[in-house]
């Protein structure tokens, strides 16, 4: 679990709506940064926590899709949450489809926008710690030496270890001696775990 | 000797009369003399009075004193009859016209005597005296009819002079005897001649008097019959003259009109400017126009529109005014009609704009409205805890009138565009109308990615126009702006809106876009009605916009960009200085 706060971004023109959302938001004890356009919003880093952010799809400039559109080139994990005063349903299926966690019309109920910003901070969150998990695992994979992740690939493939000798053209025995310094060097407690960490990558 | 009755002695008169051209030697008798000498004054004081009497004759006067004279004549110098004729306009005719007969005789013929005696009318035409005392033989061979009468009726002395006004011969007087030969002294045909020169100047002054009857009566009948009011005024300003259709249309004896009695007629509202008008030209010897009420007989007032000009007597002298009115009630009723059906007109336009923003207009109310049910609920939520945090909620409800505020103000810029009262014209500052439309407007603007530049000149001077109407124009020529920049690839697309002084002292509005321009449309075509090329539009927009600053009295045009889209321009005529 992270430590850092989650932080949510809100993206609307309209200061009655940002000052009401972050309102909103800090009751709930979320931080909060409020922007006025995309470009803004996109031109700074994202905050280093989870996070997510709100967005009227009706933007100067930038419409909300464009951010979609935005957010997905550059590979970033930004959950989005639509809020718009003038949606109709092709507008909602699109923004669903291209993986907005929801679409809100204007004047939303309160609970309803904490309730889809929680799940999009969950989600977020998520997605950290599947990150961040399979950064480690990499990290650990760099460290093995080039018969240790041999013998591990092998391995978790389901072949013997005298499978895996006669295959690589060593004894089974040096198999069982790579194996064991592949276990300690990821950190695996069992095979299992091996197993795991190597569907990670 | 005892003075006395002359008139009892002709024979004497006579003798007395024509003493003159003889030497008093050859009058022995002294009471004779004396008696001679009375005669000849009284006839020269009778010819004294008579000159003074016709000096001060009122024309209708004259006829009865030619003849009264001729009787006093006649009775004084004791002949028979005495005649004046007067030759026709054209000269062909030859009429006594006035004439005194002692009882008994036979008077002068009143027929055309040109055809009756010819030789007698020549001479008279030529303008010879003729002067016989034994007739007929006096009379030349040719005078043969002449001969004829004489010898018919015993006619026998006659004097006959002609009558002149400024060298022309107008007539003749004539003096004659039956029976008896008459001496026609010298100095008698002298004073005769002078009787005969104040009778011709009395007929001229008759003859002027008549052709100014006849013109005037002219003019009236002239005046009557026109199918306009006329009416005249004198020097002092005060009117003397006004037609049958005048005194017809306001029901009023002319007694009423006369003087400044007119202008009880006027509309109490109208009767200052008119009075103003009148007097300034007046003063000013100028010819002026300008339009007024005024009461027609029925009670009711109509507009008319009165024209003046100065009136010259032949001398160029300054007589007064002569002017005509003209009923214009149905232009002006037409004039309005028509531009309350340009009011009505523009007001459909503008329904029909806003219904075409009604999508961002609707977006623009929703923001304050979001935020007012979400700061409402983050109240309940706050007064749900215990403690509560006051300063939450001051600051969350501060939040909520505000945004309530804000709504109104969007709503209430709409209501004012969709209003139906009837135009106002008051003094405006153009830069406000933009700012005005560009708060409408910026909502949709935003919709559609356009970016809009204002360029207005500071300060402008104001100009008289209905603020609704002219909000309309310009909202018109933005949405317009931006609709043609639809294609345009949005991070291009920009509207500027520039406003600027003539030098003529208009102000003009213009309004740019990079759009599709004209292609290849006439620029003055874009403003006929039911001119569009959208396809869900009916086309009335631009032709609403020229009736509008038509109605300004301001001009409308468009033109092509020389790089990419298209200018539309509106200027309006600032309200002169020093008006306020």
């Amino acid at each position: 679990m992270s430590q850092l706060p989650a932080a949510v971004c809100v993206v609307d023109d309209d200061p009655s709506v940002r000052k009401a959302l972050e309102r909103l938001l800090k009751s709930a004890g979320f931080e909060v940064r409020t922007f006025k356009t995309a470009q803004e919003f996109l031109s700074e880093p994202f905050p280093d926590g989870p996070t997510c952010a709100i967005l009227d799809v009706r933007l100067p400039g930038f419409s909300g899709f464009d951010v979609q559109a935005a957010l997905a080139e550059r590979h970033a994990n930004v959950p989005l949450i639509f809020i718009t005063g003038h949606g109709d349903i092709p507008m909602t299926v699109r923004a669903m489809k291209a993986g907005a966690v929801d679409f809100l019309p204007k004047p939303f109920d309160n609970q309803a926008l904490l309730s889809a910003v929680r799940q999009a901070i969950a989600r977020n969150s998520d997605i950290r710690e599947q990150d961040a998990g399979v950064a480690s695992v990499r990290e650990r994979l760099d460290k093995l030496s080039p018969r240790e992740r041999q013998v591990m690939e092998l391995v978790v493939q389901g072949l013997l270890n005298k499978q895996v000798g006669h295959q690589l053209g060593v004894s089974e025995k040096t198999v069982k001696v790579h194996r064991a310094h592949a276990m300690h060097k990821m950190g695996a407690q069992s095979f299992a775990d091996l197993v795991r960490m190597a569907g990670k990558v | 000797m005892s003075q006395r009755p002359l008139e009892s002695d002709p024979g004497l008169r006579s003798d007395f009369l024509a003493a003159e051209s003889e030497t008093p030697d050859g009058v022995h008798d002294r009471a004779r003399l004396r008696d001679m000498l009375g005669a000849r004054l009284q006839f020269e004081t009778l010819v004294a009075r008579l000159s003074a009497t016709f000096i001060n004759l009122l024309p209708e006067q004259i006829d009865s004193q030619i003849e009264g004279g001729l009787q006093q004549v006649v009775e004084f110098l004791g002949i028979d009859r005495s005649s004046l004729g007067q030759f026709s306009e054209d000269g062909r005719e030859l009429r006594v016209t006035h004439s005194y007969t002692m009882p008994g005789c036979e008077p002068f013929p009143r027929v055309d005597i040109a055809p009756l005696w010819p030789w007698y009318a020549e001479q008279v035409r030529s303008g010879k005296p003729m002067c016989f005392t034994r007739l007929p033989e006096e009379l030349p061979v040719e005078a043969e009819r002449e001969k004829e009468y004489c010898r018919q009726t015993g006619f026998r002395s006659h004097l006959a002079l002609p009558l002149k006004v400024a060298d022309r011969i107008i007539g003749g007087l004539g003096f004659g005897c039956f029976g008896r030969s008459y001496q026609w002294s010298d100095r008698l045909v002298a004073n005769l001649q002078l009787v005969g020169e104040i009778f011709a100047n009395a007929l001229a002054r008759q003859r002027a008097d008549l052709a100014l009857r006849e013109r005037e009566a002219r003019f009236r009948l002239l005046s009557d019959v026109a199918p306009v009011m006329v009416w005249m005024s004198g020097r002092d300003k005060g009117c003397t003259y006004f037609n049958k259709p005048w005194l017809a249309f306001t029901g009023r004896p002319l007694a009423s009109e006369l003087g400044d009695g007119w202008s009880e007629g006027v509309h109490p509202g109208d009767l200052q400017a008119c009075l103003d008008t009148y007097v300034r030209a007046f003063d000013a010897r100028q010819e002026f126009r300008m339009e007024y009420r005024l009461r027609r007989a029925d009670g009711e007032y109509s507009w008319v529109l009165d024209t003046g000009v100065p009136r010259l007597d032949g001398d160029g002298t300054f007589e007064g005014y002569i002017g005509s009115c003209v009923d214009i009630t149905e232009q002006k009723r037409s004039a309005e009609e028509t531009q309350q059906l340009r009011d009505q007109l523009a007001r459909v336009g503008r329904c029909v704009t806003l219904g075409e923003l009604a999508a961002s207009i609707a977006h623009e109310v929703n923001q304050p409205l979001c935020g007012i049910v979400s700061n409402a609920q983050s109240v309940q939520r706050v007064l749900g805890k215990v403690p509560v945090d006051m300063t939450e909620v001051c600051d969350a409800v501060g939040d909520i009138v505000a945004d309530g505020q804000r709504a109104s103000a969007i709503l209430g810029r709409i209501r004012a565009l969709l209003q139906k009262s009837t135009a106002e014209r008051s003094a405006l500052d153009v830069d406000e109308v933009v700012h005005e439309v560009c708060r409408v407007i910026r909502s949709e603007a935003l919709r559609r990615s356009v970016v809009m530049t204002l360029e207005l000149a500071r300060r402008l001077p104001r100009v008289q126009g209905d603020r609704v109407q002219l909000q309309q124009v310009v909202l018109n020529l933005m949405t317009n702006g931006m609709d043609a920049m639809d294609r345009v690839a949005p991070e291009y697309r920009e509207l500027v809106v520039r406003s600027s002084v003539g030098e003529t002292g208009n102000v003009t509005v213009a309004v740019t876009d990079v759009g599709k321009g004209f292609e290849g449309q006439a620029p003055h075509q874009l403003f006929k009605a039911l001119y569009t090329t959208k396809p869900d539009s009916i086309g009335m927009g631009l032709a609403i916009c020229k009736s509008i600053i038509d109605s300004h009295g301001g001009q409308i045009w468009a033109s092509q960009n020389a790089r990419w889209g298209a200018t539309f321009s509106f200027s309006l005529p600032c309200i002169p200085e020093g008006v306020s």
